[in-house]
């Protein structure tokens, strides 16, 4: 027997998923246990065991390999316990990491934050001026010596740091991709005053043009290193005395997984580790269903996350931000586009109702948690209006207060708008949805796609009272809610459901069209690189594939995009290929003649990706088929909307229901970890994997339009 | 030559009144809605529709910086994108340039009152324009393309884009002509004319506007990526009206105007009445100039109105850093957007409502045509703006709540460094540097302002990487940092601007040219308030056959003026030269201004100034009275601080 | 009312200094009437001051600085042309 094991770790809970090579799955959610979420890691394995029915040591040891969503490396920096790392750059620019392209006062913020000037600031320093220091060397855009390396400064700098209690140091020169001696002979005098010390060259760790993300990633890489090796060492030793003969993998951002022992060296991407696994759960999912083109959405009690998934890849983006600090590592792109169901609802000074930004957070949470809440949540609204059952929330785990909802909506809504408590959480529902297909429609526009051509997945535990609303204003074709056997877990599901992706990049900027020479043995010599690494996992793989890209931009312009370049030997048609496959992916993107094709062609950066397909892949059961038609478990008063008012609805429970099962709304589908919403107009079934699949009646007779004739007010209110 | 009023150009300059709602134009029929409708949208249409037309300029905005071929725009942010109603009034602009958001308005009235006739206004069209008598942008580099949207044969609303252009003809590269006397030696001013024709881009229009242009591909490209994003604009706000309802749409637009003036209108009255007055001085008008020039303002504040007079300000000068009453506008409204308005939406066609202005035409920030104006936007724009943060943010400080939105002046000025030539590939190429963007702002009521944090009309600004800069020019950088003493001193510091230092590389030409324009030299512009000092003077050195090539190959990298060896130049506000491959440009651009007496400032705070490299032990020491126990920094001595700061307290009030 | 860091409206209308009390303008219509008043060259502004002005204009330019009466605390600060008075005001109704 070979199990396969995903656990995923974020602030609340642990989330499992176990599977066997013959459809048997299991799966488990228990408490996180901070600091140590090592002891929520083991504490999931003996869940999974018990849920499998056998030893958690049997399991260990059937089990071929873990895959780990982990959010260490990302506390770390939030938290700001990290190493203590000295910072060693060229003479003249140890500010760009305080200058931050002035972009860091902003980057990451919303429009609200940015409009209030005088209350944005830059984040605190991410190394302390006394542990950065200059070294004389220079080297130019070609790659050429300008000034060489000063050896004895140098050793001195790091004299100094240690002295400082440097713990690890981090090096980032200019121009250090396009020629890394100096940046090399940097860490063989580092090692020679401090033999072992963790050293991290921008070199290697971010190779690309952009000092200023490119030292910011390899200072947090530095930072976050020493810290994830603490973590994951006892962890792995733990895991193999209790049995684990198998291998412990650890998810980074770019939704693919690299060995406990290899990720430390590679700590920067293990951000997002939590992320990804969502998104991956989409990206099967969507083989197993042929989707094709995803917009996953996940909104959860504190978040709204999105991602997408575009001809079966996710999609991915080479930046990303941080504490208003950007770093440059590929990662899955995921969005934080909203509060999730925590998301705050108020009236503003000027009497408007409003929907976000601010959060009422996991702590004190909404009002009806009873947890000392006072401000009315999209939750508290999604509560009144009957959606959300109180005894049924996160499978009954948490009981909600109905009254303390009520209570906060009448009195900070309701009332200052002249409106009933059913009309306010009404209004706050509708907003909260046209907010999220605003968001999520610049997402995909911002992507050069159509969010007519997708399907959108819905899980978290909000999403699926949500998503209806919301993907029928975007136009998607169909709504796929994931509540089989993956539901509670669904990203642990896509963790297991992962490969060992690597990448490998380096800046070569040059203009188009460049040596074919030059750029095959650039990607020749990436690909060496990443066979090494891959050799160094210690796995078994089915197969393992290379991919290459580029990025590329016209000359006089910003945007570079991401270009597929051919694998194997590159000829001045291959080249010529890449650049006119650049052209056709800018004019997709940006719109048809937006590029600036006068200005010529620059290649900036070269990327290989290396997949090795691992040897487990989980399938999923299917679900047991549904007989005649399914039969509710009750009714209740639900308000899903607001043209039609409060209406006795159907209640489902997902339990009873069975393939190909259909539904029609207005309906409610409880299932142990979340309520599904079928407003009106719109037509579930159950398919053979059990996933609710949600389409709509035709346009036209959708709610929110006729809300929003300025004339219908007072029939609104008649009606609720 | 004086300048000589032309006969004939009155008919381009206006007041800045909205039109009467009742006003015909030709044929055209205009949608309107009665105030039944604006009072009948409901609380959640309201909401809904209102964060999509938010949305409709963020995507305006994405698609000009995706399409715009110049750093200017993607990297700067220097453009625009609003919504206005079917009068011109603005419903949203974009959080990007908030100059160019001011006067979308002035160009669209103009544009109904004397377009609607001949050549028409039609379903499909977009004007251009770039005469900032008419409105629009603040000088002729913003460009703007302004399309009318019609739904169901009436003209509906408008929405409008505007960006710097690098290069419209003129004297000298980049249109900045640092000798310029007047407009005819800058690029002559566009009045709106068909660009897009019932959907079709006209041929002869085009050619007309960038055969001007030194870069006129490059232009091309901007000007399709203005229409572009009229065009997604409109686009989405058809589907929203298909959805709503016309009738519906409007009623929100006009909404979110009075909304947002209600809303000011409101805060205005929880502030005291008063009158508060400022100057904002500019040295040099053009190369040569060696006058000071200064703008005035008053602002009174009564019930729930504000007044800004200017009366007092000087005659407009022969030169290029004049602007009209578009600019005058542009260094009001960034300051009302972010001081007064953080929390209010961003619908100036409302806020505006709030304000009176008296300005006499002919001087230098109302100047009459033919006035030069090359520099507008980023001198008596900005400095109006210098002088109305003053007075705004002193209206503030009275109130406990409202006075956290206020800051000292920010960064005082642009400083232009513009370069052309031959790049390392042999190209020709001409780019402004835009590593000022990265100015101090201004200190806060309760904190330091932040270093290096931006400027303020610009809420999103960015520099570039040095290596970016390195790869695209033919230049090399001996630093790019943060300046010691460059943020006002005060109880709370302003933010710190930077400096960087270059040398020509690489370019087969060997050198390269140079134009240079930025004033505050002879006197700090980004001033202090409640005692606070001036951010530091404005601040650039050209160093002529400098040894720095003999340093570099020796192994060391200089980092202060005086090793660069050569002879060294202070730079006057305005200059055009060619820098050669011995020379070195070092160029300091400004902090933001500080707030309250130095003396009052926390000792640990000024030690720990000084041990980061804000400020100098020196200025520690004779501005702030902080005697450090090490050269170094990190530690006060508290003893000898307190008799330092008494012995100062008196001697600076001239009592010893 | 506070009316910055370091000014507030005294009993009977008078503006006071938050420091130490004393009186600094005799209503908020004359807000700083009993202030002590000085000027000076620039250059006492601080190293910040980069250049002398005289290389660029020959007017004049100097630093103008406010302070309370009794405890001279710095109220206002402003480097301009010597020959132009203050126009940085300000009254209260």
């Amino acid at each position: 027997m070979a199990y396969v094991i995903g656990i995923d770790i974020g602030g609340t809970f642990t989330d499992a998923f176990v599977a066997d090579q013959h459809g048997r799955l299991a799966a488990a959610k228990t408490p996180s246990t901070p600091p140590d979420f090592a002891d929520g890691f083991l504490n999931a394995i003996d869940e999974l065991a018990r849920e499998l029915d056998i030893p958690a040591g049997r399991l260990l040891g059937e089990t071929d390999y873990i895959v780990h969503g982990t959010t260490s490396t990302l506390n770390s920096l939030v938290t700001g316990d990290v190493a203590r790392v000295g910072f060693l750059t060229t003479r003249g620019h140890a500010d760009s990491i305080s200058i931050m392209n002035l972009e860091g006062r902003y980057a990451g913020l919303g429009s609200d934050a940015i409009q209030h000037m005088a209350r944005t600031a830059k984040p605190s320093a991410l190394v302390p001026r006394h542990l950065i220091k200059e070294i004389n060397e220079r080297i130019d855009y070609k790659g050429a010596v300008v000034v060489p390396l000063d050896e004895d400064g140098v050793r001195q700098a790091v004299r100094d740091l240690l002295a400082d209690g440097a713990e690890a140091i981090a090096v980032s020169l200019l121009w250090s991709f396009r020629n890394a001696a100096h940046e090399r002979r940097i860490r063989e005098l580092i090692h020679a005053e401090a033999p072992g010390l963790y050293v991290a060259l921008s070199s290697e760790v971010s190779p690309r043009i952009r000092e200023y993300s490119r030292s910011v990633t390899t200072i947090m890489n530095t930072q976050v290193g020493p810290r994830l090796d603490a973590y994951l060492r006892p962890l792995q030793a733990t895991l193999r005395e209790r049995g684990l003969t198998g291998s412990l993998l650890v998810m980074q951002g770019s939704g693919g997984c690299v060995s406990a022992d290899n990720a430390p060296a590679h700590a920067v991407t293990t951000i997002g580790s939590v992320l990804s696994g969502g998104v991956i759960g989409c990206t099967r999912m969507a083989e197993a269903l042929h989707s094709g083109n995803v917009i996953s959405t996940d909104m959860g009690g504190t978040t709204f996350l999105v991602g997408l998934v575009v001809d079966g890849a996710p999609a991915r983006t080479s930046n990303t931000v941080l504490n208003q600090y950007t770093i440059s590592t590929p990662m899955v792109d995921v969005h934080t586009i909203g509060a999730g169901g925590g998301a705050i609802a108020w009236v503003d000074p000027g009497g408007n109702l409003r929907v976000g930004p601010r959060s009422a957070g996991a702590r004190p949470g909404p009002a009806c948690y009873g947890e000392g809440g006072v401000e009315p949540t999209v939750t508290d609204a999604d509560l009144v209006l009957g959606i959300i059952n109180p005894d049924n929330f996160l499978g009954g785990r948490k009981k909600l207060d109905v009254t303390l909802a009520r209570k906060t909506i009448a009195e900070r809504l309701a009332k200052p708008l002249g409106l009933s408590v059913d009309e306010a959480a009404a209004a706050v529902y509708e907003i909260q949805n046209a907010q999220t297909a605003d968001l999520v429609r610049k997402v995909v526009v911002n992507s050069g796609q159509d969010p007519r051509d997708f399907s959108l997945y819905a899980f978290g535990g909000a999403g699926p009272m949500h998503c209806a609303s919301y993907a029928r204003d975007l136009g998607a074709r169909q709504v796929i809610v994931p509540i089989g056997a993956t539901a509670a877990v669904f990203s642990a599901y896509g963790l297991a459901t992962s490969d060992i992706v690597l990448t490998a990049e380096r800046s070569q900027p040059a203009e188009m069209p460049v040596d074919p020479a030059r750029l095959t043995e650039a990607f020749e010599s990436l690909e060496t690189e990443l066979a090494t690494r891959l050799a160094e996992q210690g796995l078994t793989f089915q197969t393992v594939h290379y991919e290459r890209e580029a990025d590329l931009r016209y000359t006089m312009q910003l945007a570079e995009v991401s270009t597929l370049v051919p694998n194997g030997s590159l000829d001045a048609a291959a080249v010529a290929g890449v650049g006119a496959e650049f052209q056709r992916r800018y004019d997709e993107l940006y719109g048809e003649g937006t590029g600036f094709p006068d200005a010529g062609l620059q290649l900036i950066t070269c990327r290989v990706r290396a997949t090795g397909t691992l040897a487990v892949r989980p399938e999923l059961p299917d679900h047991l088929p549904g007989d005649g038609t399914p039969i509710p478990s009750g009714t209740r008063n639900v308000l899903l909307d607001i043209t039609v008012g409060v209406q006795p609805t159907a209640i489902y429970d997902y339990q009873a229901l069975g393939a190909g099962h259909q539904i029609s709304g207005p309906a409610i589908v409880e299932a142990p970890t979340t309520t599904v919403a079928l407003p009106p107009g719109t037509h579930g079934v159950v398919d053979r994997l059990g996933n609710l699949v949600l389409t709509f009646a035709p346009a036209g007779s959708s709610g929110l339009a006729r809300a929003g004739s300025a004339t219908s007010g007072a029939s609104e209110k008649e009606s609720v | 030559m004086p300048v000589i009023p032309i006969a004939g150009s009155e008919r381009f300059g206006q007041s800045e009144a909205p039109l009467d709602p009742d006003e015909s134009f030709g044929d055209l029929a205009l949608h309107r809605v009665d105030a039944q409708a604006i009072a009948g949208v409901d609380a959640l249409t309201y909401e809904v529709i209102r964060h999509r037309l938010v949305a409709v300029t963020d995507d305006m905005g994405e698609a000009i910086k995706r399409m715009s071929g110049s750093v200017v725009v993607t990297d700067c942010n220097d453009f625009g994108a609003a919504i206005m109603d079917e009068l011109g009034e603005t419903v949203q602009v974009g959080l990007y340039n908030m100059q160019l958001g001011s006067s979308l308005d002035m160009a669209g009235r103009w544009t109904l009152r004397n377009r609607s006739v001949s050549p028409g206004i039609h379903p499909g069209d977009q004007f251009l324009l770039n005469d900032p008598w008419i409105g629009g942008g603040l000088h002729q580099n913003d460009v703007t393309v302004l399309a009318p949207l019609f739904y169901q044969g009436q003209l509906f609303c408008w929405t409008g884009a505007v960006a710097h252009q690098v290069d419209l003809g003129g004297v000298s590269p980049g249109s900045w002509s640092v000798d310029g006397r007047d407009v005819f030696w800058e690029s002559v001013p566009i009045p709106p004319v068909t660009i897009v024709e019932r959907g079709r881009l006209r041929a002869d229009t085009e050619d007309m506007y960038l055969r001007r242009s030194r870069v006129p591909k490059l232009v091309g490209l901007d000007l399709r990526a203005k229409i572009g994003a009229n065009n997604v604009a409109h686009e989405r706000l058809t589907t929203l009206i298909d959805k709503y309802g016309p009738d519906t749409v409007k009623a929100v637009m006009k909404r979110m105007m009075d909304d947002a003036e209600t809303r000011l209108r409101a805060k205005l009255r929880m502030l005291p009445e008063g009158e508060w007055s400022a100057v904002a001085h500019q040295d040099g008008g053009r190369a040569d100039d060696r006058q000071v020039h200064k703008i005035v303002v008053r602002m009174t504040k009564r019930s729930d109105r504000l007044h800004f007079d200017f009366t007092g300000t000087d005659p407009q000068v022969e030169g290029i850093i004049n602007c009209t009453l578009a600019g005058l506008r542009g260094g009001i409204l960034p300051i009302l957007l972010t001081m007064l308005c953080p929390d209010i939406p961003w619908a100036p066609g409302g806020i505006y409502r709030c304000v009176d202005i008296t300005s006499e035409p002919g001087t230098i920030n109302n100047c009459t045509f033919p006035a030069g104006i090359g520099k507008a936007s980023v001198n008596s724009a900005w400095a109006t703006q210098n002088a109305v943060s003053e007075t705004v943010a002193e209206m503030l400080a009275t109130h406990p709540e409202l006075s956290r939105s206020a800051t000292s002046v920010c960064s005082g000025t642009w400083d232009l460094t513009l370069l052309a030539g031959v790049d390392q590939r042999g190209g020709g190429f001409a780019t402004m540097l835009c590593d000022a963007m990265a100015g101090g702002l201004g200190a806060k009521v309760d904190g330091d302002g932040v270093d290096t944090g931006g400027v303020n009309c610009i809420p999103m600004g960015r520099t570039a990487d040095v290596e970016i800069n390195e790869f695209s020019f033919p230049m090399l950088y001996l630093w790019r940092r943060e300046e010691v003493d460059s943020g006002g001193p005060g109880r709370y510091r302003g933010g710190v601007g930077g400096s960087s230092c270059f040398i020509p590389y690489d370019s087969p030409a060997q050198g390269v040219h140079l134009v240079v324009s930025a004033n505050g030299k002879a006197l700090p512009q980004a001033s202090g308030l409640a005692g606070g000092y001036p951010a530091a003077t404005q601040w650039d050195v050209l160093i002529r056959d400098s040894s720095v090539r003999r340093r570099l190959a020796e192994g060391v990298i200089p980092s202060r003026i005086e090793d660069l060896g050569g002879h060294t130049d202070t730079v006057p506000p305005h200059l055009e030269t060619d820098l050669g491959a011995d020379d070195v440009y070092f160029t300091h651009w400004q902090g933001g201004g500080g707030l309250g007496d130095p003396l009052l400032r926390e000792p640990e705070a000024v030690a720990r100034d000084v041990a980061l490299g804000k400020v100098s032990p020196q200025a520690a020491e004779r501005v702030y009275g902080v005697r450090l126990a090490d050269q170094a920094g990190s530690d006060a001595d508290a003893e000898e601080t307190e008799r330092l700061r008494h012995h100062l307290r008196q001697e600076r009030a001239r009592l010893t | 009312m506070d009316l910055d860091l370091n000014l507030t409206v005294g009993p009977g209308g008078c503006v006071d200094c938050r420091h130490c009390g004393a009186q600094v303008g005799t209503s908020t219509a004359a807000p700083l009437d009993k202030a002590v008043r000085t000027q000076r060259p620039p250059s006492e502004a601080g190293p910040g001051m980069h250049a002398d002005p005289a290389r660029f204009t020959d007017r004049p330019i100097v630093l103008r600085q406010v302070f309370c009466p009794n405890c001279l605390v710095l109220l206002h600060t402003e480097i301009v042309p010597a020959d132009e008075p203050c126009y940085r005001q300000w009254s209260l109704r």
